[in-house]
């Protein structure tokens, strides 16, 4: 697991940490720490689900009286009379809310980083985490802000921010993916595995081991397997390795292609929802994604098949198989997993941090376009 | 009187009208995902049905027309291509429940095998989903009561008394009469009202709509009721409380919110991380780690394994089979593999058992729990009927595996009459527990005493 697991355990949580690797098996990932939670949390209880959840409504709580309740206490008239411009009500406000913000995310990055692993890419995923986090609570302060200038009683801000949260949040995500699933059904589990037990069985292996026999004795010009230069059994098995994993190959891929096309909706939400956005950059900065299992996936599974063929070729050479015992396990490297850099997070996760970007902006362009409703509600008055 | 007014208000005020359409549809959206969900685990359990049926079939025809094919060494000798690893093959299905789609459930079926290498929890058969979704879950109506039907239901109440004393409303109701708490706690009714109901009728929508209500289930659709009628009224009766220390509407609404992040996410949080901690699950890679190390030892040393394996099975004493039975020995070492990993998965259960012991135990901290807790009972989501599923899965395993190895060892042919008589799998349903309802009305008992405590205080300094 990523150092940065622990703020945002990401898709582990939900597909599994471990794989099992053996001959003739693909496993599938297992351990999935939710499995093995209270079942009756309804929330996501990670640091990364609570900061990109809660602490928006918090600050949509913090913000949402600024400028309704000054409007409704009466003070705000005052402070317009005394000359005081527009602007600077208003940009001095949001000045301060978002100093708040940032120098929240500035202080979780500063023991972030004390407490955590201080190497070079650690210290740039933790920089890039915290301008993607400080990206989305701007987002969060400049939205309050606008609705507070906007509106005319504190309960329909309350009201409007309360809605905007809720669906951007709690209903917004779940709906997204409840849709990109109904677009694009991902075939019945079992029946994957039938099909997959199915070709796997499909010619038998004594059939197959006969047919393989047959065409090594013609190959080799010989009568028997004796005769062959090698050990017949260890060739079998490692045929049969090949064609197996040939067939769970074509298995992964074809899944891998649903759940892209799944993806492909939830790229377009993303520029809809930043909570989706943050989600997909929280998790590819910390390494905790669908792409990083993936490739965690792929690099076991490269490993399993050079261990099975190295013990296949073992089996091979002559008058080996009585020796396959420690000796030859001592000959296996050790499966030792190494996080891609931050590059390859940045590679395909940037148009996340430019979605946030983008709305980071265009919401304090918001806020400037609702100067000029400040003060007309109590010109009207 | 107070009726009419607060009917005018409510047909006067937009933002009102506006917080409740949104609900409407929140229930909509939220019924329909239930539902749909529902349907899709319902066709999941028709298909295994189906699947079921195939294989059956599939070994009567092996049964009829034996093939004169090379019987490869995994399989039975006797009954080539009925039994072996996958052949012989039934579904437990956890059985669905009247209000099932008020939650979803990931893990409802197990594909039981005669030769299994390990237990119900290796065979779970479920749905594929994309991973975010089951990391983000469904908004379904489990959702909707314990998140969303909160946070409306303080947005209409958090500023019924405020708004009466910013306006001034306030001082010239306590000058003209008496009754004022009452007042407000119909008033707070009247709120309350369409929302619970719209939330009764999307359950009832979504009970109706999978065909699962029956005329036995109409208690159990009252104690729903009750149910969502004490939420209601805790958040009701809380937003009260707030309003009775703000002065201001804003104030009151922030608050108001804030105490729902409490409630709803703080304590849960707190209580549940503290729960993991008290009851540690071993984990599974422990359990996967134990059936392995069973196999490789079960296959150290398979003269011994297969005498043994007929020592703790004295009714195939008189079964004479040979050291050098491949079959045999697979049944043997499956049977040495079973016992090793139900050991482990005991261990597994009774802590599960316990965590959600203390789970329940700890949801008395917040209502939100509480209602979680019943919500899942009811629905037959709960940790504890799963963890039952599972134990009645593995006893089932074991009188399945029976069956057919009892024969096959003999060396007996298995006829399609056998086939028939082949175990079923049952599941006894656990007992409803009431306790979290109980815990509910202690929680609105504790809040209405509050608000008649604090209300008229804070009414009178008016």
């Amino acid at each position: 697991m990523p150092d940065g697991a622990i703020f945002d355990p990401g898709l582990h949580s939900v597909l599994g940490t471990t794989l099992y690797l053996e001959a003739h098996r693909v496993n599938t990932l297992e351990d999935a720490p939710r499995d093995d939670e209270s079942q009756y949390s309804y929330l996501d209880r990670s640091a990364a689900y609570l900061s990109r959840t809660i602490l928006t409504l918090l600050i949509f709580l913090l913000v949402a009286s600024s400028i309704v309740g000054e409007r409704e206490r009466g003070t705000l008239e005052l402070l317009l009379a005394q000359g005081i411009p527009r602007s600077s009500v208003i940009f001095g406000k949001t000045l301060v809310f978002s100093g708040l913000v940032l120098g929240l995310v500035f202080v979780s990055m500063l023991i972030a980083g004390l407490l955590g692993p201080m190497s070079k890419d650690a210290l740039v995923r933790l920089g890039l985490l915290s301008a993607g986090y400080a990206f989305f609570l701007l987002i969060a302060v400049f939205i309050g802000m606008a609705v507070s200038i906007r509106t005319k009683s504190s309960q329909t801000t309350i009201t409007i921010l309360l809605f905007i949260w809720a669906f951007s949040a709690l209903l917004g995500p779940k709906l997204t993916t409840s849709l990109a699933l109904a677009l694009n059904p991902l075939p019945l589990q079992f029946k994957v595995y039938e099909e997959l037990q199915k070709d796997l069985d499909s010619s038998g292996y004594l059939k197959r081991t006969e047919e393989l026999k047959g065409h090594l004795l013609a190959e080799h010009g010989v009568e028997t397997v004796e005769e062959l230069p090698f050990e017949f059994r260890g060739q079998a098995l490692q045929s049969d390795e090949e064609r197996s994993s040939f067939i769970y190959e074509e298995y992964e891929s074809g899944l891998r292609a649903r759940l892209q096309a799944q993806d492909k909706w939830l790229h377009i939400a993303r520029f809809f929802l930043p909570w989706l956005a943050v989600e997909q950059w929280s998790s590819a900065v910390v390494g905790t994604d669908l792409k990083h299992v993936e490739r965690f996936v792929d690099v076991s599974e490269k490993y399993r098949r050079e261990m099975v063929k190295l013990m296949n070729q073992h089996l091979m050479v002559k008058g080996q198989e009585s020796q396959s015992g420690e000796a030859l396990w001592s000959t296996v490297p050790e499966f030792s997993y190494v996080q891609p850099g931050v590059n390859y997070s940045f590679s395909y996760a940037f148009p996340a941090i430019f979605i946030l970007f983008l709305w980071t902006v265009g919401s304090f362009l918001f806020v400037v376009g609702s100067i000029k409703y400040l003060g007309r509600f109590e010109e009207s008055v | 009187m107070i009726l009419k007014s607060e009917w005018a208000l409510l047909r006067r005020s937009r933002s009102l009208k506006i917080i409740l359409f949104l609900f409407f549809i929140a229930c909509t959206v939220a019924t329909f995902e239930s539902v749909t969900s529902y349907q899709r685990e319902l066709d999941l359990h028709q298909q295994y049905l189906i699947e079921e049926q195939e294989r059956i079939a599939s070994l009567i025809q092996a049964i009829e027309t034996p093939s004169d094919e090379v019987v490869p060494s995994w399989q039975d000798p006797t009954n080539p291509g009925v039994v072996g690893r996958g052949k012989a093959a039934a579904y437990a299905i956890l059985p669905m429940k009247s209000f099932g789609p008020l939650r979803k459930r990931w893990n409802t079926a197990s594909l039981v095998h005669v030769i299994t290498g390990g237990n119900a929890l290796d065979h779970i058969v479920k749905d594929s989903v994309h991973p975010l979704l089951e990391s983000v879950g469904k908004f379904d109506l489990s959702f909707l009561i314990l998140v969303i039907m909160p946070l409306t239901i303080i947005l209409v109440i958090f500023d019924l008394i405020t708004r009466d004393r910013e306006s001034g409303v306030l001082r010239l109701l306590s000058a003209q009469s008496g009754g004022l708490l009452s007042r407000y706690i119909i008033r707070m009714g009247l709120r309350l009202t369409p929302i619970v109901g719209m939330v009764f009728v999307s359950v009832m929508v979504a009970a109706l709509s999978v065909g699962s209500l029956s005329l036995q289930a109409i208690p159990l659709t009252l104690a729903i009721l009750l149910s969502l009628i004490l939420y209601a009224a805790f958040w009701g009766g809380l937003t009260l409380i707030v309003q009775s220390w703000c002065r201001a509407s804003a104030t009151s609404g922030v608050l108001s919110l804030a105490v729902w992040t409490v409630f709803v996410v703080l304590i849960p949080a707190t209580v549940f991380f503290v729960a993991d901690l008290l009851v540690q699950v071993p984990s599974r890679i422990e359990r996967t780690s134990a059936s392995r190390e069973a196999y490789r030892a079960a296959t150290l040393d398979t003269s011994a394994l297969l005498a043994r394996y007929f020592e703790d099975h004295p009714e195939l004493a008189d079964v004479n089979v040979d050291a050098g039975n491949y079959y045999a020995l697979r049944v043997a070492i499956d049977d040495r593999v079973s016992l090793a990993r139900n050991q482990v998965e005991s261990k597994y259960f009774s802590a599960l058992d316990e965590k959600d012991k203390v789970s329940r135990q700890v949801s008395f901290f917040s209502p939100m729990l509480l209602m979680g807790v019943w919500l899942d009972d009811v629905s037959g989501a709960s940790q504890r009927r799963i963890n039952e599923f599972y134990r009645v899965v593995n006893k089932y395993q074991i009188n399945f595996a029976k069956f057919f190895n009892e024969k096959t060892l003999r060396g007996e042919k298995i006829s399609v009459l056998d086939l028939k008589k082949r175990p079923e799998f049952q599941f006894k349903e656990v007992t409803l527990v009431y306790g979290a309802l109980v815990g509910l009305f202690i929680w609105v008992s504790l809040v209405f005493f509050v608000v008649l405590i604090r209300i008229p205080k804070a009414i009178s300094l008016d």
